[in-house]
């Protein structure tokens, strides 16, 4: 993507318009300066990752009044310029009367809230923090620009909810560097302040939370191991040859990669390594004086000498993700080629020649793995999949599944509208594509006003079992259902991926059937929305008697008299009652 | 160089080449408005490595006045 041309981009973005399938991801972007040349980059990144993305911009400075308009809107981008405020406002600003000055920045600050408040609906917002480094590059004496800008900033911080992601723009000229980013000439006669290279960057922070809201975030971390988590090679250097020493040059920078790759992990990211070696020699490195990461640090390897195209699609299947949530780093031009070529849908990363760049490169990659909300789930799931390696070992061992099940002894406890889970259920709906119904997304905004609720009840559960506890897996949100109301509706079902196949959605139902039943409800409403991930779900409500209304595949709606509901009889599972 | 222009005018407009000749201008090209000239003023520094003046970008017009620029932006 950087290397890409704007032209290529453009014509790049209008090929793919025509291929696009899915869900409208409609992105709004409002302005007090020309901003258009965003447009493709932005559409383009996102269609690129398989999201039916359509940018359009407001009119030229009219962000207030664009924002009322922000209806249906799934993502609102804001440029507003200090610059701008009025109109060649930085270099007014110094000899305004005081009083004037201080008057535009009240006004701005009501606009900002009112901006804000109008935009409250919206999903995602990317609000640029004002920034006045453009105009202002003096370094000793703060300027009345820059004043205004840390007085509008605060005032921003202060009135941004949660569904506001405030952009540093400070930080992006720094790395991009103010002459790469700004065009004054582009900014004089057409009010067209940033250069391509500008946007590109913003693009590449931007997108993958967007990314992330669609459920197209990276989930897995997958290490070659010589010359990538340390100097030499193993097999024939041997434990003295090797380095990772952060007391040696070139082992320095194996060491930040490894407390890079120790960052992820905290982050929820899943490390793996994959290496053509021979399984003894990679263990023993982990007891190298110098070795960072630990042994469980590791949620999953392939040590062997077979394809690593074959082990990847491996190690996704044993871990129940998607192979595109898969990033590789490897050293060889062989093998990053090969898994371009085989498996283009994984994100591949090869270390670079100039050694010393490689830990800015993956620290560049930390926005891929971005998830909009963390929750304890993702501090411990590199321990969860542990756990789940040691369960699918005892399957292997079992003939009959229900018998496997049952000697799990799983237990799952169901809450009820619990505001303490709101980051964790906006999360699920966020990141679950498999057993999803109807892959609606949320943020923590919107869950928090289903939990609060009158007419909708939010249901969850937490599973756990003889070999550890999955955390909160599972989420039935049903609407249209208040008081003395006798049909009502199913918003959305879902469960992790970590415990599909142990048949807890049928505990999971036959509780919720049960709750709706002592409330009086007579009938229940349902719908199967198909997506490129969700096929495995496409008959579910028919196992429990639902029938089906409408016709097609893609879109199937049902309905359900209560009491007829096929309760699913088992009796492996222990149901505890939680909040 | 003028097929290189043609072509991305082509890109930017989002047209074929094969509407884009030596005579082309806002005029003959619907899609050629103002937002999208200043795409392609920026579109041609990137693929050429130069920078217009900001004469030299009003005084682009249509094609016969971009190349006649171009050439001599890259002479200098």
């Amino acid at each position: 993507m950087d290397e890409m041309l704007f032209s290529d981009i453009i014509a790049k973005n209008k090929e793919i318009s025509t291929q696009l399938v899915g869900p409208e991801c409609k992105i709004r972007i409002i302005s007090n300066i020309m901003s258009f040349q965003l447009n493709d980059i932005l559409e383009f990144t996102l269609r690129d990752q398989g999201v039916n993305a359509v940018v359009t911009s407001g009119n030229y400075d009219n962000i207030l009044q664009d924002s009322f308009e922000c209806v249906e809107v799934s993502v609102v981008v804001v440029f507003w310029e200090i610059a701008n405020l009025i109109d060649g406002f930085h270099y007014k600003a110094v000899l305004m009367d005081k009083e004037l000055r201080g008057a535009l920045v009240e006004k701005t600050k009501k606009e900002i809230s009112k901006v804000l408040n109008n935009l409250d609906g919206v999903r995602q917002v990317f609000f640029n923090s004002f920034s006045s480094l453009a105009f202002d590059c003096h370094c000793f004496d703060k300027s009345p620009l820059t004043e205004i800008t840390v007085e509008l900033n605060k005032h921003l911080n202060e009135c941004a909810s949660s569904n506001v992601v405030i952009v540093d723009i400070n930080k992006l000229f720094a790395i991009v560097s103010i002459s790469k980013s700004v065009d004054f000439r582009y900014y004089y006669s057409s009010k067209s302040l940033y250069k391509i290279e500008f946007y590109r960057k913003y693009v590449k922070y931007i997108a993958p939370k967007i990314l992330s809201t669609w459920g197209l975030t990276k989930k897995a971390l997958i290490f070659d191991c010589d010359n990538t988590l340390w100097k030499g090679i193993i097999g024939e250097d041997g434990m003295e040859g090797i380095d990772m020493s952060s007391g040696s040059a070139t082992g320095v920078v194996f060491a930040e990669i490894q407390h890079l790759a120790l960052e992820l992990k905290n982050m929820g990211v899943i490390l793996g390594l994959c290496s053509k070696n021979n399984e003894e020699d990679i263990d023993m490195v982990f007891s190298h004086a110098d070795m960072k990461l630990r042994e469980s640090d590791i949620a999953f390897k392939r040590i062997n000498w077979n394809n690593k195209v074959a082990n990847i699609v491996e190690m996704a299947n044993e871990l129940n993700i998607d192979i595109s949530s898969i990033v590789f780093i490897d050293d060889s031009d062989f093998e990053i080629n090969l898994l371009k070529k085989e498996l283009p849908q994984v994100m591949t990363i090869q270390v670079p020649k100039q050694l010393s760049e490689y830990p800015q490169i993956l620290r560049s990659l930390f926005p891929v793995f971005t998830v909009n909300s963390r929750s304890m789930e993702d501090v411990n799931r590199s321990s969860m999949y542990h756990d789940e390696k040691r369960r699918k070992e005892l399957k292997a061992t079992f003939n009959d599944i229900e018998q496997y099940l049952s000697y799990l002894k799983q237990k799952i406890k169901i809450i009820k509208d619990d505001l303490a889970l709101v980051a964790r259920l906006a999360q699920l709906s966020q990141k679950t594509n498999q057993f999803n119904l109807t892959t609606k997304r949320f943020t923590e905004l919107e869950m928090e006003r289903y939990i609060k609720g009158s007419s909708e009840k939010v249901f969850c559960f937490n599973l756990s079992d003889n070999f550890g506890d999955y955390g909160i897996t599972g989420l039935c949100i049903i609407v249209n259902c208040g008081r003395d109301v006798l049909e009502c509706s199913i918003n959305t079902f879902l469960i992790s991926c970590r415990v599909i196949g142990r048949n807890v959605e049928f505990v999971f139902m036959d509780y919720i059937l049960k709750h709706l039943l002592n409330s009086g409800i007579k009938q229940l409403n349902a719908e199967y929305v198909a997506t490129a991930k969700n096929s495995q779900v496409e008959n579910f409500y028919e196992k429990f008697g639902f029938i089906q209304v409408s016709s097609g595949t893609k879109h199937k709606t049902y309905e359900l008299d209560l009491h007829k509901y096929k309760w699913s009889g088992t009796d492996y599972v222990e149901v505890e009652n939680g909040r | 160089m003028e097929d290189k222009v043609f072509e991305i005018v082509s890109k930017v407009m989002g047209i074929p080449m094969s509407n884009v000749n030596i005579d082309s201008s806002p005029d003959t090209i619907v899609e050629w408005d103002s937002l999208k000239n200043i795409n392609l003023m920026m579109a041609l520094e990137e693929e050429f490595d130069v920078q217009f003046s900001p004469e030299e970008i009003s005084d682009m017009l249509n094609m016969k006045l971009i190349l006649l620029t171009l050439n001599q932006s890259i002479s200098t």
